[in-house]
């Protein structure tokens, strides 16, 4: 270990993370980018235990050297496809020989020769991760989707990340879907090995379009994830974003929703599983900055075993943001004793002419309802399984795309199985 | 006519308990340091203990930082601008009874309402007066002893029954618990002090009066209310201050403490001077509360928060002991520039305890309200239960409303509910009243009335009354 | 009681009454027809005095006082009463409590000896009798849970409290059943007097076999297209609104 190991961890990370930021600096189309990131980095600490943000959240995982080493693995399978179109990433870098691209999406790469949106910049972004995905952006895809354009078949976007040591890789990606357009992408990542992916994803909806958005995070147990999403939905868009987490080493998830266009509607859901000594921990906040936006957020965690959910729904009502609705409902189910469900939702509200609520509840399964079906003979460790499976089934059957939840049930009921304590 | 414009006119309302009493007082000149600790000691001729404990608290205090955590603003508070002493000089010699007692002081007191005469006094309601940093007087002293229970100024507890302050006082609320309490510990000038023995439920309902009067002092009370197994009180506070353009710093601690089967009801009506219109003035209220529950016990927290330009407090209970019942009932309003942070914090350790919080904020004018707020589910505490319930009402366009909650759980036999609304007295319910012929302020404090009514019914009768219309009046002139 | 002349209003910028006159004498029981989006509810709003209606013409007397000028409270004190079409909950205030502030200020402007808390609640609990709502519904939050019916009936119930010179009913009529129509007809028509006038807003004729108007006008594109007795009402309810506004495909 290098000189520094005596360093606090957040002093350290900091470090790794300007040397990974400095030794990315090059002269090409993406230079301000890396720049302006880079002197974030510079003036930011990153967190520790008394940052509010990363209370329940520890870092502690990243003493074994992740951001000093670079994933270069390649020999993992690719799982099999959801969709008949697939892009291919490994550690972050375009696999243009295992990709298929409909002809209505265009692809361009995060590959420096030619500039970006002005959204892509850096105080879009807020935690240190994500700059450091900025400052670091030498590969990544923007999808383009052209304006009064329908694309009928979802597009999967497989973001695999793959070492047999602990290292990192960045990924990045950006939907761009024009106006009065629709599109499905599945954002899905897959992992194998102690990798932390540090993911930053930007949607764009262009006004009146229509986005259906998955996140798939389903990676191996030892690998980490540090993600960041924002979505902007444009004026009178309908936005849905559904992501489906299961518990690793460390998942964090910052997701950002602007609403800066009048007349958008958003739908964020989640469904977040975490069994063995998993963490997961989402952290989401929906602005409403503009008048007659409409957001509305379900969230349902599970936690089994010794794992631990942390759950922060932020919904932040701008001065001037009348006719606003947003709602947050996160609902929460601890199916074992040490398990850990901390959960935060919060109203920011500084405008009256609003319709804003949150609910969140956190327990155990219902106990009448397992009587029931155990006086049906059905044992106790399949009733729950039943029930938990019953508890998202709410949001599983409103997923609009078949192969998703097709993905997902196999997936959910094998979590809730292995959630089962081994008493 | 827009019914806010109206709400406007309304919103504007004088603070009526906003004069300065002409009362002699011997206060410490401004500035804090070991010295000042010992001066405070010093006069109160306490024990050699106390005065260390104080020490240690202050030292504790000078390592800490300001909390920062808050959604508050204000300019950086300089502590060596406050006078921590100030007594009316008519105390110097201690009266012995309320016929003792400078009449200007009782007079100031009756003006608030607060007759101190016993005759005249509400029935069934003894009364300890703080003014400023020492006790004025305080009530039915002799008759509560009668049933043993002990009411009585802190500073004279610590010479009376030391055993049992030296016991209890810092183990609610530690010397180091936050930068105010440790601030509080150090120079606590005055505040009451309760125990009711075993099985005995308080014949009559105890109250303290807070009254800030000498301008750039602070107040720093202390109480301690010990409720031994078996045994209920019900017990109030009330805090105004006269009107002045500096803001006034207010820390004070409240410890609780449920002994097995007792029950504790605290209620509170805070009206410190809420500072002006454009924000000039007021108290700062930083105040910790807590309470300890043990076995089968129960506190109860109510209060209606309409004064101070800041308020910052969170009275907690700590559910120690198996089906252990706490409770946090809150209206809070802010108007103009006033800025609240409070709530609660419902700490479940025991088996088959229970929490309630219901809370209330109402915010108007360019004010700021938040509701902050932590379950606590520890891994011991089997078939816990928590429901909080957090509205806002919001009356304009220019203030803001904010809902904090934590919610930690450890235990999956425990069942974790928190529902929050924010909502606005909406035109058509305003429509409504007025085609009934109902004026559109009487409207609004009905409306705003009703939606405070689960937390009214928690305070004892006299005061739900008294609540309901400070509310009225902090609300006169502000219809949405 | 009441003359409407020449009225116009806007909505949102948009004229929905075109010169409306009609004139309303005490005794007398008037029911207004048209089809939906002719202006019913905005004349009903209009008259109550509801924010974001605007008279941008003609004027609308009250026993010889403008309307325009009174707010909706001292409307309600004059007499005039709005029996709503969706009333709205006030969850918190009890409909006792709402009714004991409604009658004290309507009663004071009236000059009338305030009612003690004894005998408020002799009367709303008779008047809750005479409605079928159970007395138990006073202690609820205004209108806060209530069925589509029992808000109808609790207007009515405030009504007969208030015992106004004017009642508008606007649709109060809809989504009734039989029973509880029966019941709203029955308050009404307990109501009528030599010194009182009714007036009935409703789309459908059914509301007329209970409560037997003197006069029936068709509303239709912001005007009184026709006016004539109950037997004008049986007409419409046959021939539909379109022999009447030349639109005779589109009514439905």
């Amino acid at each position: 270990m290098s000189a520094t190991a005596q360093e606090p961890l957040n002093v350290q990370l900091k470090q790794q993370a300007l040397a990974l930021a400095r030794a990315g600096l090059r002269e090409d189309a993406l230079q301000s980018v890396r720049r302006d990131a880079l002197a974030l980095l510079e003036h930011t600490e990153f967190p520790d235990k008394r940052t509010e943000q990363w209370k329940y959240t520890s870092l502690q995982a990243l003493t074994a050297g992740h951001l000093t080493r670079v994933a270069r693995g390649n020999g993992a399978s690719l799982p099999a496809p959801l969709a008949t179109h697939r892009l291919v990433l490994i550690n972050g870098h375009y696999q243009p020989a295992l990709s298929q691209l409909p002809d209505s999406i265009t692809l361009t790469r995060f590959d420096g020769s030619r500039a970006l949106a002005a959204e892509t910049a850096s105080d879009t972004l807020r935690t240190p991760f994500a700059w450091l995905n900025n400052a670091t952006l030498t590969d990544g895809l923007q999808l383009d989707i052209a304006d009064n354009t329908v694309v009928d078949a979802p597009v999967e976007v497989l973001l695999l990340a793959t070492d047999d040591a602990p290292s990192h890789c960045q990924t990045r990606l950006r939907v761009q879907l024009g106006h009065h357009s629709r599109a499905t992408v599945i954002e899905r990542y897959a992992a194998t090995g102690p990798v932390l992916t540090n993911a930053v994803t930007e949607l764009v909806a262009g006004a009146g379009s229509q986005l259906t958005h998955y996140r798939l995070q389903a990676e191996s147990p030892e690998s980490l994830h540090i993600g960041t999403l924002i979505i902007a939905p444009g004026r009178d868009s309908n936005v849905h974003s559904c992501q489906l987490m299961q518990g690793n080493v460390l998942r964090r998830n910052d997701v950002r929703a602007i609403m800066a266009e009048s007349g958008a509607s958003l739908a964020l859901n989640g469904i977040f599983v975490g069994r063995g000594n998993s963490h997961i921990d989402n952290q989401i906040t929906v602005e409403h900055r503009v008048p007659h936006c409409h957001s509305e957020q379900l969230f349902k965690g599970m936690a089994g075993d010794t794992a631990k959910l942390v759950f922060n729904g932020r919904i932040h009502i701008f001065e001037g943001a009348k006719g606003t609705n947003a709602e947050l409902s996160n609902k929460n189910l601890l199916l074992t004793p040490g398990a850990e469900v901390d959960t935060k939702p919060e109203l920011e509200i500084y405008n009256d002419d609003v319709k804003c609520s949150h609910g969140t509840t956190c327990g155990q399964l219902d106990a009448q309802s397992l009587f029931y079906l155990r006086s049906r003979g059905i044992d106790a460790a399949e009733a729950k399984r039943m029930l938990g499976f019953g508890f998202v089934n709410e949001l599983l059957g409103a997923l609009p795309d078949q192969a998703v939840a097709e993905w997902a049930r196999p997936w959910l009921e094998q979590a809730l199985t292995e959630a089962e304590p081994a008493k | 006519m827009s019914s806010q414009a109206e709400l406007d006119k309304l919103i504007r309302s004088d603070y009526e308990a906003g004069f300065v009493s002409a009362i002699e007082s011997d206060t410490l000149p401004p500035g804090l340091n070991e010295d000042v600790v010992r001066f405070i000691s010093q006069k109160k001729g306490e024990p050699e203990w106390l005065l260390e404990w104080r020490l240690e608290a202050y030292r504790k205090w000078q390592a800490m930082r300001l909390p920062a955590w808050a959604h508050i603003k204000h300019p950086p508070l300089d502590f060596n601008e406050v006078s921590y002493y100030s007594a009316p000089k008519s105390m110097a010699d201690g009266p012995k009874s309320l016929d003792e007692v400078d009449p200007e002081l009782l007079r100031t007191y009756e003006k608030l309402g607060i007759p101190l005469h016993e005759q005249e006094m509400l029935a069934g309601v003894a009364v300890d007066a703080v003014f400023d940093s020492v006790s004025v007087g305080t009530t039915f002293r002799a008759k509560l002893l009668e049933a043993g229970v002990i009411f009585c100024p802190i500073s004279e507890a610590v010479h009376e029954y030391p055993e049992l302050v030296k016991k209890y006082l810092g183990s609610v609320v530690p010397q180091g618990d936050n930068f105010y309490a440790a601030l509080n510990s150090a120079v606590f000038s005055d505040g009451s002090f309760v125990y009711i023995p075993k099985g005995v439920r308080c014949p009559m309902e105890l109250s303290t009066y807070f009254r800030i009067n000498e301008a750039k002092t602070g107040q720093f009370e202390r109480t301690l209310i010990v409720a031994d197994e078996g045994s209920y009180v019900s017990y109030l506070e009330g805090c105004t201050a006269p009107v002045r353009d500096e803001n006034q710093l207010h820390a004070a601690v409240v410890e609780l403490v449920a002994l097995p089967g007792a029950q504790i009801k605290y209620s509170t009506v805070q009206n410190w001077y809420p500072g002006d219109a454009e924000g000039k003035g007021g108290i700062y209220n930083f105040v910790t509360k807590r309470g300890v529950c043990h076995d089968n016990a129960k506190i109860s927290w109510t209060q209606v928060e309409t004064g101070s330009a800041i308020t910052w407090k969170y009275p907690s209970v700590v559910l120690r002991g198996d089906n252990a019942v706490g409770e946090f009932y809150s209206v809070a309003l802010t108007r103009n520039k006033q800025q609240a942070d409070t709530g609660t914090k419902m700490i479940h350790l025991g088996k088959n305890t229970r929490s309630t919080i219901i809370s209330k904020g109402i915010s108007a004018g360019g004010s700021s309200n938040a509701y902050r707020g932590l379950v606590r589910i520890s891994p011991r505490a089997e078939n816990a239960r928590n429901f909080t319930q957090c509205d806002s009402l919001l009356l304009g366009d220019q203030c803001g409303a904010h809902t904090f909650p934590y919610i930690e759980s450890r235990n999956p036999s425990a069942m974790v509910e928190h529902e929050a609304t924010t909502s606005k007295v909406s035109d058509d319910q305003l429509f409504l009243c007025r085609s009934r012929g109902i004026d559109p302020e009487k409207a609004v404090s009905m409306i705003v009335n009703g939606f405070c009514k689960e937390v009214f019914k928690e305070l004892p009768m006299e005061f739900a009354v008294e609540a309901g219309k400070l509310l009225e009046v902090s609300l006169e002139g502000a219809v949405g | 009681m009441l003359d409407i002349r020449n009225l116009r209003a806007t909505v949102a910028g948009e004229e929905i009454l075109k010169g409306l006159n009609l004139s309303v004498k005490p005794g007398e029981v008037h029911a207004i027809m048209g089809p939906n989006g002719s202006g019913k509810s905005t004349l009903t709003n209009v008259l109550s005095g509801r924010d974001g209606y605007a008279i941008t013409g003609g004027e609308a007397l009250f026993e010889g006082r403008d309307l325009a000028e009174l707010e909706p409270e001292e409307r309600a004190h004059a007499g005039l009463f709005l029996a709503f079409q969706y009333p709205v909950e006030i969850p918190g205030v009890s409909n006792l409590e709402f009714l004991k502030a409604s009658l004290e200020a309507t009663r004071k402007a009236q000059g009338k000896e305030p009612w003690d808390a004894v005998t408020l609640l002799r009367h709303a609990r008779e008047t809750c009798k005479q409605v079928d709502l159970d007395p138990q519904f006073l202690k609820r939050g205004v209108n806060e849970g209530f069925s589509g019916g029992e808000k109808k009936r609790n207007e009515i119930m405030q009504m007969l409290l208030l015992q106004p010179k004017l009642a508008l009913l606007d649709e109060t009529d809809s989504g009734l059943d039989i029973d509880a129509l029966q019941v709203v007809a029955r308050g009404v028509n307990s109501l009528r007097s030599p010194e009182r006038a009714i007036v009935l807003v409703t789309h459908y004729q059914r509301l007329l076999d209970y409560i037997v108007p003197d006069y029936v006008h068709v509303l239709a594109n912001g005007r009184i297209l026709k006016s004539g007795g109950k037997e004008l009402a049986l007409e419409l309810e046959q021939r539909g609104y379109g022999w009447l506004t030349g639109e005779e495909e589109a009514s439905a």
